[in-house]
């Protein structure tokens, strides 16, 4: 496959859910590279902070800059070139790079792109990567790591990596309201359907609609409360779906053997666990 | 003027005897009840449960200045407070110091600078000032209370009607009751007033540890005690209710102006190092009633550790020094003299320790059962039988609350013409007496927080209750019985207000009195009733009322003085999910509220 020419907008664009939904042909080849990007993102990041929990301190919260390059990261996946249907992905990991604190009244460019693929135990995963520019200084990056069951996974268990050595430090517990989906998809415009209604997600294989993992992420730092002025460096793992309307508990603390946190949401199993560390 | 007083330690029982309360979680299937953890907590409150963290020696001689604090005389300019210092301040008052967990009748209103200006001469026109009125309060609490209304209220309503006619009365002691704030029996309506002293003599301590050691509190309580006072200063009040944005609703609701407390930097800071004040601040957090005396009232399904008798007893000493306690408390808050004091405050100990103490403490008990058994008896059937008999199943369940078991018990109250012979207000006295009670109460419970053995929780505890007084009085009110003191005060008169039962054991009671709060149907989920911030503390800013941490969606889950750490876990460490509570947003923390 030849060279793909990027996609540039002045403002992301905004994708339907039809074209998300709209079933493609499938296609065994590698994910070849597909880029988009946008000179301008609009920060709003008021009601965003509001749902998830976020002071407002006139910085934007380490997971907002995921909401603006959105429609750039829909622009890629739903690109003709790309190999695998959207419906059924799953977010499984995210890496965030905060390495400035980004002001709310900042002028930002984004872009985002993706590249090729692996085979994992159940299917296939690959990395949307996302970065959020000041005048041509990068301030902000993110790698999304998806899951498609599309293709034939190899079955193979791979070890997870466990946390260093932690101890509960915040332990809270969340009650999590049905329309919670709803809520942050009015903030972050991801309307996938499984966040939604209880008919909706039950379409896609879900008895009640689950919680976004980006929401279930962004709440978690906003517990922490992570001085937005601080750079570092987040991994979370989403392990299991937290189903809506639900219980769970949040619990953090500090590592032993780094400056960083540790973070878990568990119900009766960890359903989210990342750790965040500051550089 | 008020005497020094010290905590006292308490000797530990021999070595084989220090164990503590080692509860676990419950096993998957099994039956979850009070004496285990809760699988999980959510709360706003600020309290959590926690352990008693051990106060050095050292520690508790500096700790004993927080019993005769004075008010303080003038304030200083000083650094404005942090959100954060109110949220903790407010959580060792108005949100711990009510000591009934489900009476939410304690409400407070904070004013900022300007409006605690504006105050200031409003202050100073009130009749019955038992205190100097400041100038420049960094802020100012408006204490607002009301009626003495719980689920034994209203079963009180029920009680002591003749059969026929309660058709008719049951209705119109409730109209009397929800309109026109009129109590079933007397010292239900002192119970109102004992709250609102605990929570006076609790402000003052509040104001120091929470602001480790700067600010202090100008707690103003008389001009708004009692009829006289009130009705004398209605009008001022009414100016004060409107500073404060007290409004119809509010009051129609029973809800008054119950005391004012001017807080501010003082020029000489508590000797208490800001380590201390917030270690003493989690020891407050920690304390809770004390009911069980090990191996002498616990329930046969109670575990082996509240089973087996401990031989420890309260030292004398310990005992004067409570007694000190609480008189400097009735008299800073009286302003009545220590001796006049000694003998306005009736006590009468009923423990087996004393003299005829068995035989005392046998009649006490037959009379109280017997009261239950009137009432029960009595109980209208119309109302009772369509609620399944729920009313007289709660009244027979009174007989479990009024454990009076412990090394010194104690019966207290006063007489109302002998107080009011003194030139004072009966319900001001009684406020008095609810902050000796409490003071008197607190010096016990940090005494027993000394050098706390390994595995053990505590060396002492203490339970203050109403119910056995408030038994008393439906027995006085309806079936001719006399009050608990008249035969030890016989020809005064005497009112009987509260009971102590002081313990010394290692042992600490169960999370949750009531077995209920742990119902399978709720999955073992502790349901906490006590009050977070948003509930009972609103800040007066720009002319509205806004409920304290309530804010874009989030509400407080934070644990005061959490920092220190001591959360109840099981034997090997694991905590109760959601005990420990998340933190406030900093940067909401360290805000000025009125900036």
């Amino acid at each position: 496959m030849g060279v793909i020419a990027p996609l540039r907008f002045d403002v992301p664009p905004a994708v339907s859910l039809f074209s998300v939904a709209m079933p493609r042909k499938r296609n065994a080849g590698e994910i070849p590279r597909i880029e988009a990007s946008a000179q301008t993102l609009c920060v709003s990041a008021a009601a965003y902070s509001r749902v998830c929990g976020f002071p407002e301190t006139g910085f934007v919260p380490p997971t907002y800059p995921d909401v603006l390059t959105r429609g750039l990261q829909l622009a890629v996946l739903t690109h003709g070139a790309f190999p695998l249907p959207l419906l059924g992905i799953l977010h499984t990991e995210q890496r965030i790079e905060l390495l400035r604190p980004v002001a709310v009244d900042e002028v930002l460019s984004g872009r985002c792109w993706v590249e090729g693929s692996r085979v994992v135990r159940k299917g296939v995963e690959f990395d949307l990567h996302s970065a959020v520019s000041v005048a041509g200084e990068d301030v902000w990056s993110g790698v999304t790591t998806i899951l498609s069951r599309a293709r034939t996974g190899d079955g193979v268990k791979r070890p997870r990596p466990q946390p260093a050595g932690w101890t509960a430090q915040r332990s809270v517990v969340w009650s999590l309201p049905p329309d919670q989906g709803r809520r942050y998809a009015a903030v972050s415009g991801d309307n996938n359907p499984i966040h939604l209604y209880r008919w909706s997600a039950k379409l896609f294989g879900f008895s009640r609609p689950i919680a976004h993992g980006w929401w279930t992420l962004a709440r978690a730092l906003a517990e922490l409360d992570l001085s937005a002025e601080r750079p570092c460096v987040i991994n979370a793992r989403f392990l299991a779906p937290v189903p809506l309307p639900g219980r769970v508990t949040f619990e953090s603390g500090p590592l032993q053997t780094s400056g960083g946190l540790h973070f878990e949401l568990r119900r009766k199993d960890v359903c989210v666990t990342g750790e965040v560390h500051p550089t | 003027m008020q005497k020094s007083c010290l905590l006292v330690p308490i000797p530990s029982p021999p070595a084989s005897q220090r164990v503590g309360r080692g509860a676990r979680f419950a096993g998957a299937g099994e039956r979850r009840d009070r004496y285990g953890l809760p699988d999980e907590l959510e709360s706003a409150s600020p309290v959590g449960y926690r352990t008693r963290p051990s106060l050095t020696r050292e520690e508790a001689v500096l700790a004993s200045g927080l019993f005769e604090l004075e008010s303080p005389a003038s304030f200083v300019a000083g650094a404005p407070p942090t959100e954060g210092e109110l949220f903790e301040e407010a959580a060792l008052g108005v949100l711990s110091s009510r000591q009934s967990t489900n009476y939410a009748g304690h409400r407070q209103i904070t004013l900022g600078p300007d409006d605690s200006a504006r105050l200031v001469p409003l202050l100073r026109r009130l009749e019955g000032i038992d205190r100097l009125v400041l100038d420049g309060a960094a802020y100012t609490h408006i204490g607002l209370t009301r009626p003495y209304r719980t689920p034994f209220t209203f079963l009180l309503t029920f009680i002591g009607h003749k059969s026929v006619f309660s058709l008719f009365t049951v209705p119109k002691r409730a109209w009397d009751k929800r309109f026109h704030q009129v109590d079933d029996i007397p010292t239900i309506g002192y119970l109102q007033h004992l709250h609102v002293g605990i929570w006076a003599d609790a402000m003052e301590r509040a104001a120091v540890l929470a602001s480790a050691g700067k600010r202090r509190a100008n707690v103003l309580m008389q001009p708004f005690s009692g009829a006289v006072w009130q009705k004398q200063n209605a009008a001022v009040v009414a100016e004060i209710e409107s500073l404060c944005g007290l409004g119809a609703v509010e009051r129609a609701a029973g809800w008054r102006v119950g005391l004012v407390a001017q807080v501010g930097a003082v020029s000489a800071p508590s000797p208490l190092s800001p380590t201390l004040c917030r270690k003493l601040g989690a020891t407050l957090m920690a304390l809770r009633s004390e009911r069980i005396q090990p191996g002498v009232n616990a329930e046969d399904k109670a575990p082996a550790p509240y089973q087996t008798r401990q031989d420890m007893d309260v030292p004398p000493e310990l005992v004067e020094m409570a007694g000190r306690a609480g008189y400097n408390a009735f008299c800073h808050w009286t302003g009545i003299d220590r001796e006049e004091a000694k003998r306005l405050l009736l006590m009468e100990r009923i423990d087996v320790l004393t003299p005829g103490g068995k035989e005392r403490l046998r009649t006490v008990r037959g009379e109280l059962e017997a009261i239950t058994d009137s009432i029960v008896a009595h109980l209208p059937l119309w109302a009772d039988l369509p609620m399944l008999r729920a009313l007289s199943k709660n009244a027979a369940r009174g007989k479990k609350a009024f454990a009076l078991a412990g090394q010194r018990i104690y019966v207290g109250g006063l007489s109302r013409p002998e107080i009011e012979a003194v030139g004072l207000d009966f319900t001001h006295a009684v406020r008095g007496f609810g902050a000796a009670a409490a003071r008197s109460a607190l010096l016990c419970e940090l005494s027993g927080c000394i050098e706390i053995p390994e595995g053990c929780d505590l060396l002492a505890g203490i339970c203050l209750m109403a119910g056995p007084v408030n038994q008393n009085d439906v027995g006085k009110q309806f079936y001719g019985y006399a009050d608990l003191l008249a035969r030890a005060f016989a020809g005064r008169s005497p009112t009987s207000l509260l009971v102590w039962t002081l313990k010394a054991k290692t042992v600490a009671d169960p999370i949750g009195n009531e077995e209920q709060l742990q119902s399978r149907a709720r999955k073992g989920t502790l349901v906490d009733l006590r009050a977070g911030p948003h509930e009972a503390v609103l800040l007066r800013r720009g002319g509205t009322n806004e409920p304290m941490r309530s804010r874009d969606g989030r509400v407080n889950g934070e644990r005061a003085f959490g920092d220190v750490g001591n959360f109840v876990s099981d034997g090997e460490g694991k905590e109760i999910p959601g005990n420990r509570g998340s933190a406030w947003p900093e940067a909401w923390r360290r805000e000025f509220p009125w900036g």
